[in-house]
């Protein structure tokens, strides 16, 4: 009897905290595979290879991860629209749908760094401040410090930060695409790099109460700009004042 | 000879086109310099001319004299081009007439203007939204309006509508008056007299000997150039054999923290031995004490690197570590490109190749960057395993052995 009991319970335990849907997330799982290996064959298989294996023009993608293919497609930068010293942004191709595809199908190839998901606690318990200090030494050295981008050798470049979002920084800083060097958890939890991700957005969408930013390139254009535009208007009408009236 | 003469002949030579600028209101001048009883001077101007009774009315002060030649004193609003053409006295005036309101128009447009520009700053201020982008720059050129419009206003007044006058004004000579020189020559020597200078040699001597000892003053900074030598500062950082990498937060790295093709910019935390023997290790807090001791630590992929002969074990397990301050001029070369390898410096574009050795390869600067060597104590973290770099850091300087 009370083995009968305990079974009975044993059962009802378990009817109640299965999980659920699990077969069909695998399902949906597969179908994205399928899916995404479809669109990789189609879109990107030219360079990178029947089994994305690499080839002469472009590097292997087992084992880079969900992130790596977000990043690059959301971007713009691949599929890549010709060959040169950087791919640049551009708007996507893709829907967010496929690209979703496309990235797992990458990931089940090997494993990389995930897609990462910020919830929006996470959002906004971000430090704003200590984001700025870990921007500062980490990344200003190459994106300036508000994030308006720097030349690097060679034609190569750190891009301007002012159009990417949140998820978009932390998979760069997680993956290291092209030149930039990869920021592992090891070196930015995740709390860091949400608030580096969070600064950035900040300085980028901070609003600038003198006017034009000049591209926020800082004294040197500002500078230019007020030799020339303002010092030279000021001789303009310098001279014009002592101009002798023509007779 | 008129009033004017007698009532500028205390201060002025007869004939002179002088007076106070009083007087010239009142007087105005033809362009032979002698006083025009009637004024026809300023084409349609107002009469300025009050009457001659202006004798009661000098002030405190006499007329200002000056050398003032007029040369010429009417105004032409007509253009050459059309002056070319035959014009007949009135239709000449009458253009004139038309150019003066024209000009008229446009000196009241600037004072309105300014005006529109004041109401506009003033409105701004309390209406305007002060977190908004166009606050600043509308508030900027408001101002600019409301100042300018005046000034614009007045230039114009004077350029378009006021008398011409070109005046010459010969510059006085240059010696003084031979009285004025024997005044001075007698004053000082009167004043060498009093101090007595020739009578009191001892006051002299002892004067002369304190101008001289003070003068002397001026070797001090020159010899103060070259007691002061750098010594062995400049060879030396804050690394000691030990020493764990810590990031600028004050973390120590462990292995495993940096990914391939990570970078992480450390300083040294030195170990300190407590009274019961355990080991703290004390991170070097100060500006002075970080700013020597930056290092660059880079995780290169497996077999990468390429050491140089006697420094094949200064790597770990693919983690290089470099000195940050660039061999050219100092600045921190922490631009990283993962895929060539290569450092750059900020501030002059060289270019210090990491795989081998950090050469410099491109730019000013000529020495390779410093290599610290590598080891990892017995609890993971990073150490400099033989102490401080081999080689003095960052830019030459003349000691520099």
């Amino acid at each position: 009897m009370v083995l009968l009991v305990a079974l009975a319970a044993t059962g009802l335990l378990w009817a109640g905290f299965a999980p659920r849907g699990t077969a069909q997330d695998t399902a949906d799982a597969n179908e994205a595979v399928r899916q995404g290996r479809v669109l990789y064959l189609q879109g990107c298989s030219s360079c990178h290879g029947l089994q994305a294996q690499g080839g002469n023009q472009a590097p292997s993608l087992i084992g880079v991860g969900s992130a790596a293919v977000d990043f690059q497609v959301s971007t713009g930068r691949m599929p890549l629209a010709a060959p040169g010293a950087q791919a640049e942004r551009k708007d996507p191709i893709y829907s967010q749908t496929q690209i979703d595809q496309l990235a797992a199908y990458i990931d089940s190839l090997g494993g990389g760094p995930k897609k990462p998901v910020i919830t929006q606690t996470e959002w906004d318990d971000a430090d704003l401040a200590h984001g700025g200090e870990l921007y500062r030494a980490n990344c200003a050295q190459c994106h300036q410090a508000v994030g308006a981008g720097a030349p690097l050798t060679y034609g190569k470049y750190a891009p301007d930060l002012g159009k990417a979002t949140p998820t978009q920084i932390i998979e760069a800083m997680r993956t290291g695409p092209e030149s930039m060097p990869l920021f592992g958890p090891g070196q930015l939890d995740e709390a860091d790099a949400v608030a580096v991700a969070k600064y950035v957005r900040h300085v980028s969408e901070a609003p600038s109460a003198g006017g034009d930013d000049l591209g926020k390139y800082g004294p040197v254009p500002e500078g230019l700009l007020a030799w020339l535009v303002g010092i030279g208007g000021l001789l303009a009408v310098c001279l014009w004042i002592g101009a002798r009236q023509k007779v | 000879m008129s009033k004017q003469d007698d009532d500028s002949a205390g201060s002025g030579s007869p004939g002179d086109a002088g007076g106070s600028i009083f007087d010239r209101a009142k007087q105005p001048v033809k362009p032979s310099g002698e006083p025009a009883p009637g004024s026809d001077v300023s084409a349609g101007g107002p009469e300025l001319r009050q009457g001659h009774d202006d004798g009661p009315e000098r002030l405190g002060t006499p007329p200002h004299q000056t050398d003032s030649t007029r040369a010429q004193s009417t105004v032409l609003l007509v253009e050459p081009h059309e002056r070319a053409v035959d014009v007949s006295p009135a239709h000449a005036a009458e253009i004139d007439r038309r150019a003066q309101r024209r000009a008229e128009r446009l000196v009241a447009f600037w004072f309105v203007v300014s005006i529109v520009g004041t109401v506009g700053f003033v409105v701004t201020n309390f209406v305007g939204d002060k977190h908004a982008e166009y606050y600043t720059p509308f508030m900027g050129v408001a101002l600019a309006l409301a100042m300018g419009g005046i000034g614009f206003g007045v230039i114009l007044w004077a350029k378009q509508l006021m008398p011409h006058e070109e005046a010459v004004q010969e510059r006085h000579p240059f010696r003084s008056a031979d009285e004025e020189i024997a005044a001075t020559e007698e004053t000082v020597a009167l004043g060498y007299a009093d101090t007595g200078l020739a009578r009191r040699p001892l006051v002299r001597r002892t004067l002369l000997g304190a101008g001289t000892v003070l003068g002397a003053l001026l070797v001090v900074p020159l010899l103060n150039l070259t007691n002061r030598k750098p010594g062995k500062q400049l060879d030396h950082t804050h690394w000691v054999k030990g020493a764990r990498l810590v990031t600028g937060e004050g973390t120590p790295v462990k292995i495993g923290d940096i990914a391939i093709g990570g970078i992480e910019t450390v300083f040294p935390a030195v170990p300190v031995t407590e009274a019961d023997g355990t080991v703290r290790y004390e991170p070097q807090l100060t500006m002075h004490e970080k700013a020597d001791s930056a290092t660059v630590l880079i995780r290169l992929g497996p077999d990468e690197n390429r050491p140089r002969p006697g420094r094949e074990n200064w790597a770990y397990d693919g983690h290089v570590a470099y000195s940050k301050i660039c061999t050219h001029a100092g600045c921190p070369v922490s631009l990283y490109e993962t895929q060539t390898h290569h450092l750059l410096c900020p501030c002059h574009q060289s270019v210090f190749d990491v795989l081998d050795g950090c050469r410099a390869i491109f730019g000013p600067a000529s020495r390779s960057l410093p290599q610290l060597a590598l080891g990892v104590d017995e609890d993971g973290y990073f150490i400099a395993r033989d102490g401080d770099y081999t080689e003095p850091v960052g830019p030459a300087f003349w000691e520099r052995s």
